[in-house]
């Protein structure tokens, strides 16, 4: 009598505990980063390197960074920035990479056509826990628009935009064997000139006029 | 009889625990969906909405539109109907609320941003905490206003393909250095008319 009174005990506490771990879910989820969390890092633009910072990083052979292209293989083939490694999106969860992309020290910068696919990638491996992938902002065609084919700067450019273009078309020198680097300094000795230009001043004095 | 009350007891107590950490250890704030769901969701483009989609939209009346800048930008400017809460704020328990209200209702969520790119990872977190049915509107309100001035206007989708880069280079090797030179100059007269214009503002105002 006393045995079946024990097993009375403990049927109901046995249910209640398997009901625990059925709600608890996987623990697999438990080691989810909080959306909270990540939707502030991403309200703030954190993850983001831009396409100079990565250059810069790329010239100076920063031994921390690991560059990834996420896109298919077919993609990456046709064109893709030489030192960035592809890893599609498909295989980007899988133990073997996820664990060699999270090893510490290192900065990975994920790259895809735009960013759409690179953020993804993101936000997908900063879920499962990853605190050191970021995304190159506005991925390949941004670098097509800047470091292969800087724009000039207008003659308004101010010192740090003169600068900027300097710098980008070293890189594009550095990366593709384009454009002369004297090329490049020439040009923002020409550009202050412009904006002291004398055809400002006349067109106050005719102001004064009216 | 006293054996009776203390198993109730026990069976009582437990009971409690269980259901304060069923209160506790399920937030509003979780993860519905698995991580893989992210890429297809992603690229899915079912729920992107065009500009012109969203004018449709608004003459239904049947939406919930969610501007998720910031309020000093709302407030200067957004679409009428539109209601504010700031990307970081979308998961709060109270938004969560109206977001599922609104599904409920059988209204259409539209995540709004100041572009694409600003709108997509908020978009895809909204969706991955179980909100179903939310849409991102392409090009956001840039492209909102930019549609409004130029009705042919479409932004381009989340992944616009990259161009031929390697031919483009290619291109740029075979004209490099005479080429940029010879831009200089043709630069160079565009620089006139702009300092009229400024002028000419600065004139209206004496």
């Amino acid at each position: 009598m006393e045995n079946n009174k024990g097993f009375w005990i403990l049927a109901p506490v046995v249910l209640v505990l398997a009901i625990v771990l059925a709600f608890m879910g996987n623990p697999l989820t438990h080691k989810d980063v909080p959306p909270q969390q990540l939707l502030l890092l991403a309200a703030i633009g954190s993850h983001y390197y831009s396409t100079d910072q990565v250059a810069e990083m790329l010239i100076n052979h920063d031994p921390a960074l690991v560059l990834v292209d996420v896109r298919q293989p077919a993609e990456y083939e046709k064109w893709h920035i030489e030192e960035a490694v592809n890893i599609p999106v498909d295989s980007l969860l899988t133990p073997t990479w996820y664990n060699w992309l999270t090893r510490p020290g290192q900065t990975v910068v994920f790259c895809s056509n735009d960013d759409a696919l690179a953020q993804m990638a993101w936000l997908a491996t900063r879920r499962l826990g990853a605190s050191n992938t970021f995304v190159m902002k506005g991925g390949l065609n941004e670098w097509f628009n800047t470091i292969v084919n800087p724009p000039a700067p207008g003659p308004m450019a101010d010192k740090v935009q003169l600068a900027l273009y300097t710098k980008r078309m070293g890189a594009r020198q550095h990366f593709y064997n384009l454009g002369m680097v004297g090329e490049a300094t020439e040009k923002p000795k020409e550009a202050p000139k412009k904006v002291v230009k004398p055809t400002a001043v006349q067109h106050s004095a005719a102001e004064g006029g009216c | 009889m006293m054996n009776k009350k203390l198993i109730f007891g026990i069976i009582a107590l437990v009971a409690f625990v269980v259901v304060m950490l069923l209160v506790f250890s399920r937030e509003k704030d979780v993860y519905e969906k698995p991580v893989q769901d992210i890429f297809a969701e992603g690229m899915a483009d079912s729920l992107q909405l065009k500009p012109a989609e969203l004018g449709n939209l608004l003459a239904t009346g049947n939406f919930l539109l969610v501007d998720i800048r910031k309020p000093e930008y709302f407030i200067n400017e957004s679409i009428e109907g539109a209601v504010n809460i700031p990307a970081g704020e979308l998961l709060t328990e109270e938004n969560q609320g109206r977001l599922e209200e609104a599904v409920e209702s059988g209204k259409r969520i539209v995540l709004m941003g100041a572009n694409t790119h600003e709108t997509l990872l908020p978009w895809l977190l909204v969706r991955q905490t179980g909100v179903e049915n939310v849409y991102l509107l392409l090009g956001g309100f840039e492209g909102w206003k930019n549609f409004h001035t130029n009705p042919s206007f479409t932004p381009s989708s989340l992944e616009i393909s990259a161009s031929d880069y390697s031919a483009e280079i290619e291109k740029l090797k075979a004209g490099a250095g005479v080429q940029t030179q010879e831009e200089k100059p043709k630069e160079k007269p565009k620089i006139t008319p702009k300092p009229v214009v400024h002028h000419g503002a600065a004139e209206g105002g004496c």
